[in-house]
Formats: structure tokens, C-alpha cells, sequence
């Protein structure tokens, strides 16, 4: 059985769930509780679960991650909301230093079952300081998962799986995506991490992106097909791990690659997936990987620069058409 | 206002080089007046006006390529004024000369232009009856310009799937032209190079058009599996030009009809005997003015002089009314007799071999096939022979005799079927029918032929009919 | 390492022979001993962390400890006083200066130095060194590197342990540099803000050297009453002399069952002074001064204990001289120990990153399962 749901819909789904399978799972953060949350994911959870369970923080990111993890070193399991991933900064070194690797250095004596969730990424003028997609930079630190879902269904399966792993989960939502709908299946629908989503099928060209842009690879698909070129776009929808068997079985069979994401190209997801295909399908690759990002600008306020600072859809239309050795269409 | 344009001097030109003017802007020009020279693949023609008036402007350059029909100058009727600076018209000629590619590519793309190129080709086959070598000039042009572009170290550029396919089907990457940036070698140009082996059609690069396939003999060359050059120290690798490109695939083709060989020896000391009179006798009737009633004259104007391969060739011309079998195409549709002998005589050319044709060469005599075979040879040499002037043979003869070759087999000329190959004469004993030996001069006959059209007792009748015709050489002034 | 083992058992379940520590009045500044047998039991506990600690200085000296060396030289008695008063159940967490906890909580000495000696019967199995030493089963929640890094973890192990209705405690020591960090000032905030209906039963431990690495408390804070400061988060708080071992005994004995009744946090700060330099790279000490160095060590907190209990006539000579020479005995057998040690086999460098996986990068991980949660 499933319903049509917001993906914000779909979010709190997941939260009550576990919140009511596991009295260790609380939930920490700033306005989520009295407030509601200001993208309303914890709406109505004060509430049901009280001041202990939701627990307003004052704004001290550093403070309340770092006591999150804390929480979560005792046993508890912690989900903490970040008002946006773009304050996360001001707790990177709880996140960096603590979560990431405690249980490292501490021989696996310890283990810090937290999630860190929160919106993640641009497009609604927010200007720079509100702006950034943050994929590659907690992607890049071993002991931490990343994973950044797309469809409804995919964050309510994935927050259950974050609730459940026992390890740091930065769990990057698309914000721009919350009032998306899509069916979201009943019950528990835990989506593992590290499986991509193939969420189109095709021969010619393969397009590999995540969050946002997934649905702007499925709009540059339908471009191409106009033209008689059918896309396979895979939303890679967890970043660490990655799924590299899918990324790879697709370029087999496609012989080309377009990675497409908001985010800066420099050190990017991006430039890791085009590293890896051509480590894993170097002979299988007709042409080399393309890369869309976002402009190497940080973002700007006005809109019609804001949406000049991300791809487009002619972006990745062109790339693909350039795999091709097609001329620009 | 009349334009000159680039003409079409063969059937599967798509371009041609404007070598150079032999008239100046602003020149008076009258009807037939040479305006250029116009070099294809394979030769070098005289464009003639065709219309009076004055050369107002020059529109190609000296060494551009143009497309067939674009203009290359404009004649205006007296007093006309030119419409376009002369610069302007440059750079059309370049466009021109650029949009062959670009058209081209765009025909590629869309996918139309195979099926129809692949119907022009087989359409081709049925009309042209070319033979020698064919001036495939835009192709082999832009085979060798486009081919395969060598990176600085001499590696050619090809995407990894493509030296993945190379290797799997051991596919020779030298000769595919990359139709990715800087010639890269891509996917499609691989898979297009295996759909022309199977189907039988020529190599052509992504750029031109098909060329006309073998007559439709349906064989297939096989992709010839060569390695990379070794670039290995005391070596120099001599990229192949346009000629020894085409020459080298026509020979391809050629061989690969069944081919099957007999050869003879003729006994020619009457023939030498019969050489040296008839020549004195030509000379003597030059010499006094009172014509020998041959009705020949030698090149430019001087007494005929008969060689031992005018008889061969007038002989298997001759022979070729009671064989005709070995006087047809094989075309698409089947054997194709031609009851005329159009004699193709090989000319070795500096980086390939020209065959022009002497026409008729059964019905004409010894000293019309003699004139006639050393004028074609000079102008062959100097690469001024017509396209209907090598185009078109039935049979094919080919002497090494100049060189002392004492044998050798030749490779047949498509679409014919037949070729003689005809050796140095050599004195050597011999025995006599009373069984004394006797110093004879001798020459050997190679007839090569194609065993789906001539099996080898034909083939063998045939050669002994020759040599009876040499041994009685009289017979060949009848 | 018998008699090592015995301490500990003795210890835990908090009673000592000679009568309940918690009946004791406020002994700061002056009194009357009391329950001689404790204080010789922890006296030998601090001569053996001083033992251990001037080891380990002659150990990096001479190559085999790499990296940084923080020692605990001059401040015994305020871990001692304190992790006396620890109970099982409770946590204890502190930043790098940390081998004096380790032992005080009954860490083998030869674990303990097998770690910074980075070999795998290290007490991390050599995966952590000096800086991060965890012995969960003790008590022990590390062993952090960042300045103040650790305190919102210590106040959020206090809300943990509150929340699942237990009458565990957090002992959370940090230095006087750590309350410059803004990580203090937010997680001092959230202890007052959830201590105030009794969610936060932590205790602040303010280790107070004087020094901040190699600038004074007066040249970095301005406001120099570091025990003051708590009151803007609505923690109670006192000062206590760090070197008087009895003073701090006194002071934790009362602080911890405070705050194991009330759940709400308090912060004692302990005057106390290094003894020796910063870490062992700090060679030269450029920011103090000889005649400090040696003004604080008539403070010295062993001599102090030790003239307390000869007086008292809890011990003599002998005893002193026995104690010693146990304590030299534990740390050499320590050293054996550390340099029998094999280093970690390389395996184990991919080991312990993630729970529940040993193999992440590039293979799916299976979701967590009921029984892993």
C-alpha cells in the first residue's frame, strides 16, 4: 500500500515512527518544538512527545550538536535538526572532530548513533551565507554517512535507516523538494544506503546527479529524447557510501557520462564519480565524463543570477549532446 | 551573368583542387579557351570556357578545394560589371569548400545519407564500368587529410571503448577516420566501419560520400588487420597520399575475385622478323612523303614504330572474338559481354598504375594500336589523360617485358574479367622438330582470369589462340 | 599487579575502610584526618600517577612516544580527590591531559603505556595515543585533542544519563583555556538550561593551572574568577585548593551526591598548578618562570598529603619508602610491558571507522538490524 505524501510529510512520518518504536530516539534542534520547525518537519511533535523528547535548543549549534553526540555516546539515539545545513559550520568541529571519529580513536570502545538532518542546498534567493550544498564536504571525512534523498519515499526509508545505523548520518534534504509529492509506502519502507536509484532507463548516455538535480536530468532526458537520444538517469541518493556498481553497470552499457550537480565542480561529488568510472569503464568510455556544476560564484541574491549560478537543464542537454559527438541542438 | 563552376569530371567526384588560373581576371576569354587547371585524384584536366566574354572575376583560388557546381569565376558578356569584391568571393569559395564537410557531416548525423549513399553506390556500380584506377577524388582527398589523427608521438586518437572494440575485433584503427574532436576515432565510426565490412561497401571516411562499390560482386574485403608502426629507430613512416590510397584499395577489391592463371610460351622469331620489315617499311613510306597506307602517323607526326607488345596486344584483342567470354564485366546483375575490345594497357605511374584504353582494338591495326598506345602512354605519365580515356576497358594487358621479367601473374582490373601478362623476350636453345637444337626467341604469356565468369580450359583455348596468332603473325595484318 | 587490582575493587562501590567519606564536614583550609587508610590508598594512587607521568617524560625523551605528551605533574590531587568520589555508572570525561584518570579509575599502567607507545595492547589498541585514552567499562569516555571539545559531550552524556532514569553522574574536567572556547560558553548554557529542572547531573571540574598552554589566565580571560563564570549559566559553583588532596576530597565527596540527588550540574574550580611543562615539546616553558615553578612546588600535593600523614602518623618512613618503591616497581613492570607490545597489525587501520561495517567505501552497508540497535 502506499500513499501520495509530501516528502516533509514523509520526513515526519519516519521521525514519529521510530520516536514511537524507541523511547531512546529524541529529537534536538532550534524552533522544532513550540515553533514546529521552521520548514515544519517537526510540526505537532512537541506536542505528542513533550519538552524532553523535543527539545528546543537555544542557538548554539556547536553546543547542541556537540551535546547530541553526547547523547548519543550514552545511548541515546538523537536526531538533530540543523535550521539549515548552512549553519552546520558553526558545529563542523563537534561533527569533524567527535562524531566522525570517535569511534576511531577510541578503538571501538564507543559508538555515536546520531542523525544531523536538515535542508540543504539553493535555489530560493537566499544569497550566499544561506547557500550551499554540502554533498562533498561531509562526503569527504571517513566515519561519517551522507546520503541526500529525493522521492517522498525515499526520505521517510532513508530516515528510518539513519535512525537505525549506528553511526553519524548527515542526512542532507533537499529543501527545495519538501513540498514535492510522490508515493510513499506504509509502514516500515527502510531504503538501505549505498543503492542508487535508477530513475530512468537508457541506452545512450548516462546521467549520474542527486537531490535537486535528479529532477532536472529527468527534464534534460525528455529534452533528448526529442532528439532520439534516451538517457539513463541515476540518483545516486547516498553519497557515502556510494554506489559505485550501479554508476559503473550504466556506463557500461551507455559508453558515456554526464555528472550533474549544484554544487561547486572543484573537489565536488561530481568529479569523484568521474574519477571512479573511469578507474571501473575506461574501456568502456567513448568520451570523456562531463561535469555540470554550479557556477563558481557563491550564490547570488537576484533571481534570474541565482538561477544562471546553477545548472540548467540547456546545461545538461548540452553535455550530453557533447558525449555524443552530436552538435548542440 | 554566366559563372563558371567546378564540373563534375567523374563520377564520383565531389570536389575538385583549382591547381591553377591560366587566365587573369579581366582577360578576354573566348569559347573553348583553357581558364584552369583542375587537378582530381588521379589527373590533371584543362578547364575550357564555355562561354565568350571577359573573366571578370576569379572566385576560387590557386589550391582550393571547390565542391562540383559552385562557382569558381564569373564570365561577363562585354560590358558587365562584377557584383562582389573579390575578397567576398574568397571566402565563398572557403565556405563552399568548408560546407562539403559540413553538409556532409550533417547527412552523417541524421542518418538518411547511409541508406542513400548505399544506394547511390550500388546504382554506381551498374553505371560507371570504371575501371583503373578510380578518381575517387573528394573520398581519397579527405581519407588522407581527415584520416586518423596522429597525436604528436604518431598514436592515434581513439576514445578506450573504441581500442577495447579494436582489439576484440581486430580492427585496424589506421584505417577509420575519426569523426570526434581533433579526428578522434568515436564509437559510431567503429561500429560504421563494421557495418560497411559486412555489407560489403567501401571504406569511406565520415566526411565523403560512398564511392561506387565493386560491381556488385558482393564479396567482402575483409578489414585488413595491419599492426601500428613500430616508430622503432632506422625507420620513416611515409603516410600513403591520395593516389597509393585508392590505387591500394582498388587492388583490394580486385584481388579479391577467384583469381586462376595460365601461362605460355611463345616462339616470336617470326614476329621479330615481321616487326623489322613492317618498321623499315614504315619508316621508308614516312621518309618520302608517300604515305604507306596505314594511315597512321607516329607521335607528334613521325613514322610508326611498331613494339613487340602492339602485336600482343592487337593479338589478344584479336583472339578475344573467338573468346568473348573473357571480353565481359561481372556486374551486379550478372556477365556482361561486350562484343567491342576496349584494350586497358598498364601504365606504371610514380605512386600507381593507370590503364587508358586503346578503344576497339580488335578492328584496328597494328599501327593505329601502336600510335595510339604511346600517345596515351605520355599523357599518362604526365597525368593528362581523360576520365574516358581509362575508364571503361574490357580486357587488360600488362608487359613487364621492359624491365626483363621472365614471368609473373597480374591482378585483374575490375570489372573486367581477364588480363595478360606478358613477359622480356629471352634467346635461348631449343629443339627443332627434327630434333636438332636451334637458338629461338621466346616470350611468356600470363593470362589471369576470373573463375566465376572463365573456367580454365577457356582460359587455356584462349592463350593458345594468342599464341598461334604471334607465331603467325601474319594473321595479325588481316 | 595484584595490589593494583585489589585498589580498584576496593574502590569501587565507593566505601573505603574507615567509615563513610561522605559524613565528612568541609575540610577546606583546615580539620582534623580522618579515615587514614583512604588517604594513604589514594596517596599511593598519586605517587603512582607522579611515577608514571615522570616515565613517561624519560620514554618521550628517548623516542617512544610520538606525537603530543601531556602530563598530569602537580595536579594528582584533583583527579584523585574527585574520581574517589566516583561511583560505577558514572562518566567521566576529559580533555588530553588524561592519564592521571585512566590509572585513578583502575587502568592497567601497562595498557596505559602500551597506548602511547601506539601498540596494540594499548588501552585503544594504539589507535588513539596520549590524547585519547577510553576505558568505557571504568568509567573513562576519553581522551579529546580540541580545546573545549569535549564539554558539550559531557553535558549531553548528563541529559542521557538523567533521561533513562538513572542516578549516574558526568564528572567533566577541563582547563582554564578550555573556558575560552565558545564550545564551553554553549554547552555551559544547555547544562544550566536542562540542569534547571534537575535533567543535567554534571559536575565541572575546572582544572585551573594557571596557564592556558603558554598564556596565563590573567593575559587571556577577563574576567579572571573562572568559578564566577558559571553563575551566568545558572550554575552553582565553588573554588577549592587543588593541591590539598584532602581539601579536594572533601569538596567532591559533597559536589557528587549534590548532584546525584539534585540532577542539577555544578562547577568546582580547583586551583592547581603543572609541575611540569605544557607537553613534552613545551621545552624551554618561555611564558613562566623558574622562581613560580619552584614557589608552586612547595604546594606540591604529594609532599603536602605526605606531610599530612606523617603527621597523623599514618605513615612513616618505611612506609613512604615502600610506597615508592611500589610505585617504581608498577612503572617499570609498565614499561616491560609497553615495550614487549607488537604494534597493531595494518588491518587494523580500516578497523573501528563505522559501526556495524568494517568495509564502507564502495559496498553498500546493510541497514542496521533490531538486534544492532
Amino acid at each position: 500500500m502506499a500513499e501520495v505524501k509530501t516528502y516533509r510529510e514523509a520526513l515526519r512520518e519516519a521521525l514519529v515512527g521510530e520516536l514511537d518504536r524507541d523511547e531512546n530516539v529524541v529529537l534536538v534542534g532550534e524552533d522544532i518544538g513550540v515553533y514546529g520547525g521552521t520548514h515544519l518537519i517537526t510540526d505537532g511533535l512537541y506536542d505528542r512527545y513533550g519538552p524532553h523528547r523535543v527539545i528546543d535548543t537555544p542557538i548554539s549549534e556547536g553546543g547542541f550538536v556537540g551535546a547530541a553526540i553526547g547523547m548519543a555516546m550514552a545511548g541515546l539515539r538523537p536526531v538533530v535538526e540543523v535550521m539549515t545545513w548552512n549553519f552546520s559550520f558553526l558545529a563542523a568541529d563537534q561533527i569533524i572532530q567527535n562524531a566522525a571519529k570517535v569511534r576511531y580513536f577510541s578503538g571501538g570502545q564507543v559508538k555515536v548513533p546520531l542523525v544531523i538532518r536538515g535542508p540543504n542546498g539553493g535555489g530560493v534567493q537566499l544569497s550566499a551565507q544561506h547557500t550551499h550544498s554540502l554533498e562533498s564536504f561531509y562526503g569527504h571525512f571517513p566515519g561519517l554517512k551522507v546520503v541526500a534523498p529525493v522521492t517522498p519515499n525515499d526520505a521517510k526509508g532513508m530516515m528510518l535507516t539513519a535512525v537505525r545505523d549506528d553511526n553519524c548520518v548527515i542526512f542532507l534534504e533537499a529543501g527545495a523538494l519538501y513540498g514535492t509529492k510522490g508515493e510513499v509506502a506504509e509502514g516500515d519502507n527502510a531504503v538501505p544506503f549505498g543503492r542508487a536509484r535508477i530513475a530512468r532507463e537508457g541506452g545512450d548516455v548516462t546521467l549520474v546527479s542527486y537531490g535537486r538535480q535528479v529532477a532536472l536530468c529527468l527534464a534534460a532526458a525528455e529534452r533528448m529524447a526529442e532528439d532520439g537520444i534516451e538517457a539513463e538517469v541515476i540518483d545516486l541518493r547516498s553519497l557515502r557510501p556510494l554506489d559505485e556498481e550501479t554508476v559503473v553497470a550504466s556506463v557500461r552499457k551507455t559508453h558515456r557520462a554526464v555528472a550533474v550537480q549544484e554544487q561547486w565542480r572543484w573537489f565536488g561529488v561530481a568529479s569523484e564519480v568521474a574519477a571512479i568510472i573511469q578507474d571501473r569503464a575506461f574501456d568502456d568510455l567513448d568520451a570523456p565524463v562531463e561535469r555540470v556544476s554550479g557556477a563558481e560564484v557563491p550564490a547570488p541574491y537576484a533571481h534570474n543570477l541565482e538561477i544562471a549560478a546553477f545548472p540548467s537543464v540547456d546545461q545538461v542537454v548540452a553535455a550530453g549532446r557533447r558525449v555524443l559527438y552530436r552538435e548542440e541542438g | 551573368m554566366p559563372e563558371v563552376v567546378m564540373p563534375k569530371m567523374g563520377d564520383a567526384m565531389e570536389a575538385g583542387t583549382l591547381s591553377s588560373w591560366l587566365k587573369h581576371e579581366g582577360d578576354q576569354v573566348e569559347v573553348g579557351d583553357a581558364l584552369a587547371e583542375i587537378e582530381t585524384d588521379k589527373t590533371t584536366m584543362e578547364l575550357e570556357a564555355e562561354d565568350a566574354g571577359v573573366l571578370t572575376r576569379l572566385i576560387a583560388g590557386e589550391g582550393d578545394e571547390v565542391a562540383v557546381g559552385e562557382p569558381i569565376a564569373v564570365i561577363s558578356a562585354d560590358g558587365e560589371a562584377p557584383d562582389a569584391a573579390p575578397d567576398e568571393a574568397r571566402q565563398v569559395a572557403e565556405e563552399t569548400a568548408d560546407s562539403v564537410g559540413g553538409r556532409e557531416t550533417a547527412e552523417t548525423e541524421t542518418g538518411e545519407a547511409e541508406a542513400a549513399e548505399t544506394e547511390a553506390a550500388e546504382t554506381e556500380a551498374a553505371e560507371s564500368g570504371e575501371q583503373g584506377a578510380r578518381p575517387r577524388e573528394a573520398e581519397a582527398r579527405r581519407a588522407a587529410t581527415s584520416g586518423p589523427e596522429r597525436s604528436a608521438d604518431g598514436r592515434v586518437r581513439a576514445s578506450p571503448v573504441v581500442r577495447r572494440l579494436a582489439r576484440e575485433q581486430g580492427i585496424e584503427l589506421a584505417g577509420i577516420s575519426g569523426s570526434g574532436p581533433d579526428g578522434r576515432i568515436v564509437e559510431r565510426d567503429v561500429r560504421a566501419a563494421l557495418e560497411r565490412a559486412e555489407t560489403g561497401a567501401p571504406e569511406r571516411s565520415a566526411h565523403a560520400p560512398a564511392d561506387a562499390a565493386p560491381a556488385g560482386d558482393g564479396s567482402t574485403p575483409a578489414p585488413v588487420t595491419a599492426p601500428a608502426p613500430s616508430g622503432a629507430a632506422g625507420t620513416e613512416l611515409s603516410p600513403l597520399s591520395r593516389t597509393q590510397r585508392v590505387v591500394g584499395e582498388r587492388m583490394q577489391q580486385a584481388w579479391q575475385a577467384p583469381h586462376h592463371y595460365a601461362t605460355v610460351e611463345v616462339h616470336v622469331d617470326e614476329l621479330l622478323a615481321l616487326r623489322g620489315r613492317l618498321n623499315e617499311a614504315l619508316v621508308d613510306g614516312a621518309a618520302d612523303g608517300s604515305g604507306d597506307g596505314s594511315g597512321a602517323d607516329g607521335p607528334a607526326g613521325g613514322p610508326v614504330r611498331l613494339s613487340i607488345n602492339d602485336f600482343v596486344m592487337k593479338a589478344c584483342a584479336q583472339a578475344l572474338r573467338t573468346f568473348p567470354k573473357l571480353n565481359s564485366w561481372w556486374t551486379a546483375d550478372g556477365i556482361e559481354l561486350h562484343q567491342r575490345v576496349d584494350l586497358a594497357m598498364a601504365v606504371a605511374l610514380e605512386d600507381g598504375l593507370i590503364t587508358p584504353v586503346i578503344r576497339n582494338a580488335a578492328e584496328r591495326t597494328l599501327s593505329a594500336i601502336s600510335a595510339e598506345a604511346k600517345e596515351l602512354a605520355a599523357r599518362a605519365r604526365s597525368g593528362k589523360l581523360r576520365p574516358d580515356e581509362y575508364q571503361g576497358g574490357t580486357f587488360t594487358v600488362s608487359n613487364m617485358g621492359m624491365y626483363g621479367v621472365e614471368s609473373f601473374t597480374a591482378i585483374i582490373n575490375p570489372p573486367s574479367v581477364s588480363i595478360v601478362a606478358v613477359s622480356a623476350v629471352a634467346r635461348r636453345p631449343d629443339f627443332d622438330a627434327a630434333g636438332d637444337v636451334v637458338p629461338r626467341s621466346v616470350l611468356k604469356l600470363t593470362v589471369g582470369s576470373d573463375h566465376r565468369v572463365v573456367n580454365g580450359a577457356e582460359n587455356a583455348r584462349y592463350l593458345a589462340e594468342v599464341k598461334r596468332l604471334l607465331e603467325h603473325p601474319l594473321l595479325l595484318t588481316v | 599487579m595484584a595490589k593494583t587490582k585489589e585498589r580498584t575493587d576496593k574502590r569501587v562501590g565507593g566505601k573505603h575502610p574507615g567509615g563513610r567519606a561522605g559524613e565528612r564536614t568541609d575540610r577546606n583550609g583546615a580539620g582534623p584526618v580522618g579515615d587514614p587508610e583512604h588517604l594513604v590508598e589514594l596517596y599511593r594512587q598519586m605517587v603512582l600517577v607522579r611515577t608514571f607521568e615522570t616515565a613517561c617524560q624519560r620514554s618521550f625523551r628517548k623516542g617512544k612516544i610520538g606525537g603530543y605528551l601531556h602530563l598530569y605533574t602537580g595536579e594528582e590531587a584533583v583527579a584523585a580527590g574527585f574520581l574517589s568520589a566516583f561511583r560505577r555508572g558514572d562518566r567521566v570525561i576529559t580533555g588530553y591531559r588524561d592519564h592521571a584518570h585512566a590509572l585513578l579509575l583502575g587502568c592497567e599502567p601497562g595498557a596505559v603505556m602500551a597506548e602511547l607507545y601506539g601498540r596494540r595492547d594499548g588501552l585503544v589498541r594504539g589507535k588513539g595515543g596520549s590524547m585519547h585514552l577510553f576505558a568505557v567499562d571504568r568509567g573513562l569516555w576519553g581522551g579529546y585533542g580540541i580545546v573545549g571539545g569535549h564539554i558539550p559531550l559531557g553535558v549531553g552524556f548528563a541529559y542521557a544519563l538523567r533521561y533513562r532514569g538513572t542516578d549516574h553522574i558526568c564528572q567533566l574536567y577541563l582547563g582554564d583555556g578550555a573556558m575560552q572556547t565558545g564550545a564551553f560558553h554553549e554547552a555551559a548554557n544547555l547544562a544550566g538550561l536542562w540542569g534547571a529542572d534537575g535533567r543535567c547531573p554534571v559536575v565541572f571540574i575546572v582544572e585551573n593551572n594557571q596557564y592556558g598552554m603558554g598564556t596565563s589566565v590573567p593575559r587571556s580571560t577577563a574576567m579572571t574568577d573562572l568559578a564566577a563564570k558559571f553563575g551566568a549559566y545558572g550554575i552553582d559553583h565553588e573554588k577549592v585548593d587543588g593541591m590539598d588532596l584532602e581539601a579536594v576530597l572533601d569538596c567532591a565527596e559533597r559536589v557528587t551526591r549534590q548532584v546525584r540527588e539534585s540532577g542539577r550540574p555544578y562547577a568546582v574550580e580547583a586551583m592547581t598548578y603543572r609541575l611540569a611543562p605544557h607537553g613534552a615539546g613545551d621545552f624551554f616553558e618561555k611564558y613562566r618562570s623558574k622562581e613560580e615553578v619552584d614557589s608552586w612546588r612547595d604546594r606540591d600535593p604529594l609532599v603536602l598529603l605526605e606531610h599530612r600523614l606523617r603527621e597523623g602518623g599514618a605513615v612513616d618512613d618505611a612506609a613512604v619508602e615502600e610506597i615508592a618503591g611500589g610505585a617504581r616497581d608498577e612503572v617499570a613492570a609498565a614499561l616491560e610491558f609497553a615495550d614487549a607490545s607488537e604494534p597493531p597489525p595494518i588491518e587494523d587501520l580500516y578497523t573501528d571507522v563505522y559501526a556495524g561495517a568494517d568495509e564502507y567505501l564502495g559496498k553498500p552497508a546493510e541497514p542496521a538490524d533490531e538486534e544492532g540497535r
